[in-house]
């Protein structure tokens, strides 16, 4: 009964004890930051991409589509009898995206350009559903997460006018522990998966993966004669993406999962040439987890700073061996 | 109230998060008569998204090959396996031709009308040309043990389609 009540108790307190709200500032300032440098990327091939004539034209994404989506030539539609060509529209939208995400990173009015910010990606998930991969599916959640949470409650103009207050509630707590949960099960998941594949355990799939055009950066054939070298980096990604849940709320612990999940993702981003997918996923990790990092540095470092001063300052006790 | 209704709702969005990232629903509802609400869901917020984290495409690849031809005999080569980039400004751009490569090749009729739209697409880049022949190859790369046998890369044609403008 007492351990019921305990793990009821903490259960309670997990979701309800207030948390350090510049978590959600945290997660607003780097994933608009993001938004906005992945739409300069995209910009001297954003016709090509969202055109009418793209690559994929839009009588064909447009097929594509359910009732609930909402493609970019319906929205052209509204504006055609103005006279603004297809390719002006389309241009017109892209600063429009980049100025909701310029209103997310600034948090002015934060709640509005959340809503301008998550519409405009939802019509580009519409328009271009071909092209879409998973860098696009983390942005969009954290879009929608970011027209929910409270995340200009710090380091945002609405907070130095008075608009928000950036005092911990319960949503802004209820709001990191989503967004913690979310990503512990997407690493949970995609760990365990991998566990799944005797590929995975001796090291084939990041090999492969290596190698085929798709992500290939650098001629790594030569790992087919040191297998041990991808089979360990399998299982370190397996590891570290498996107990992600567990290593990072782990006090201490968590710096060196931390360190251990930067480190797989600039790997993705150098080896396999996925740099924006592996940008997001650092933003997000260091969004949901940072700040309960930052602490433990900043109580590690005083700790050891009192440990030196009281080898040094404090009385020795005298020792014999008599 | 309105609190109990965000706690209520935040718990629905985990649970639903929870039980499609775990597979624990079972396949048939995505298909049957949730097949709707939850593909209405995921473009929402990708609560239903099932994600697969690079296993099981993993080792086989698809490759665009286009041939542009002229009545005057010039031909010009485009290959995704040599370096082809499809006029990309920088690799991000180029990143998301593995989603349209994986799409395009799952269904026959996309197949056939992604084929048409690349192809006027590139038609109009290369105005001299006037005739295309738009390919595409499956090819299956070899484990580490094979690639120690020096085995070769399985190649096969597994779509081709020639449009031409006289």
């Amino acid at each position: 009964m007492d351990l019921l009540n305990n793990v009821r108790q903490r259960f309670n307190e997990f979701f309800t004890r207030p948390a350090d709200v510049r978590t959600l500032g945290l997660f607003r300032i780097l994933l608009s930051v993001f938004l906005l440098f992945q739409a300069l990327l995209w910009l001297p091939d954003w016709a090509n991409f969202l055109g009418r004539e793209g690559w994929v034209q839009w009588e064909l994404t447009r097929a594509l589509n359910q009732f609930w989506h909402l493609h970019m030539e319906v929205l052209y539609a509204w504006v055609e009898p103005t006279g603004m060509t297809d390719i002006q529209f389309v241009y017109l939208f892209f600063w429009v995206y980049v100025g909701a995400g310029l209103g997310l990173l600034l948090g002015w009015y934060t709640r509005i350009w959340a809503v301008i910010a998550y519409l405009c990606h939802y019509v580009i998930m519409s328009t271009l559903p071909t092209f879409m991969y998973g860098v696009d599916i983390f942005l969009h959640i954290s879009l929608f997460y970011m027209v929910l949470m409270p995340v200009g409650k710090v380091w945002s103009l609405d907070a130095r006018q008075g608009r928000a207050n950036s005092e911990p509630t319960w949503s802004s707590t209820l709001s990191i522990r989503v967004l913690q949960i979310h990503l512990c099960l997407v690493y949970f998941s995609a760990g365990y998966e991998k566990m799944a594949y005797t590929n995975w355990w001796e090291g084939n799939v990041l090999y492969r993966s290596m190698v085929q055009p798709d992500f290939r950066q650098f001629d790594m054939r030569w790992l087919a004669y040191v297998p041990v070298i991808p089979m360990v980096m399998s299982w370190l990604t397996m590891i570290l993406e498996t107990f992600y849940f567990i290593g990072m709320y782990v006090p201490r612990l968590r710096v060196y999962w931390l360190a251990g999940m930067i480190g797989l993702h600039l790997g993705i981003g150098l080896f396999l040439g996925l740099y924006l997918f592996g940008l997001i996923m650092i933003f997000l990790t260091v969004s949901a987890f940072g700040m309960a990092v930052y602490k433990d540095l900043r109580h590690w470092r005083i700790n050891t700073r009192y440990a030196d001063e009281s080898f040094s300052l404090l009385p020795q006790k005298k020792r014999s061996l008599g | 109230m309105y609190k109990k209704l965000v706690y209520g709702l935040t718990a629905l969005h985990l649970c639903l998060v929870t039980a499609v990232i775990l597979r624990m629903l079972p396949l048939g509802m995505f298909n049957g008569k949730m097949e709707a609400p939850l593909a209405c869901l995921t473009s929402i917020n990708y609560s239903a998204w099932r994600f697969a984290f690079f296993t099981p495409d993993i080792g086989k690849s698809t490759e665009i090959e286009a041939i542009l031809t002229n009545r005057s005999g010039d031909t010009i080569r485009l290959s995704t396996n040599d370096d082809f980039r499809f006029f990309t400004h920088n690799l991000e751009s180029e990143n998301r031709f593995y989603g349209y490569k994986v799409h395009s090749a799952k269904d026959s009729m996309f197949i056939d009308l992604s084929a048409r739209s690349a192809s006027t697409f590139l038609l109009n880049e290369y105005p001299t040309m006037d005739r295309i022949t738009y390919r595409m190859n499956g090819m299956i790369y070899p484990e580490m043990r094979e690639q120690r046998r020096d085995s070769a890369i399985i190649e096969d044609t597994f779509y081709e389609i020639t449009f031409s403008l006289y």
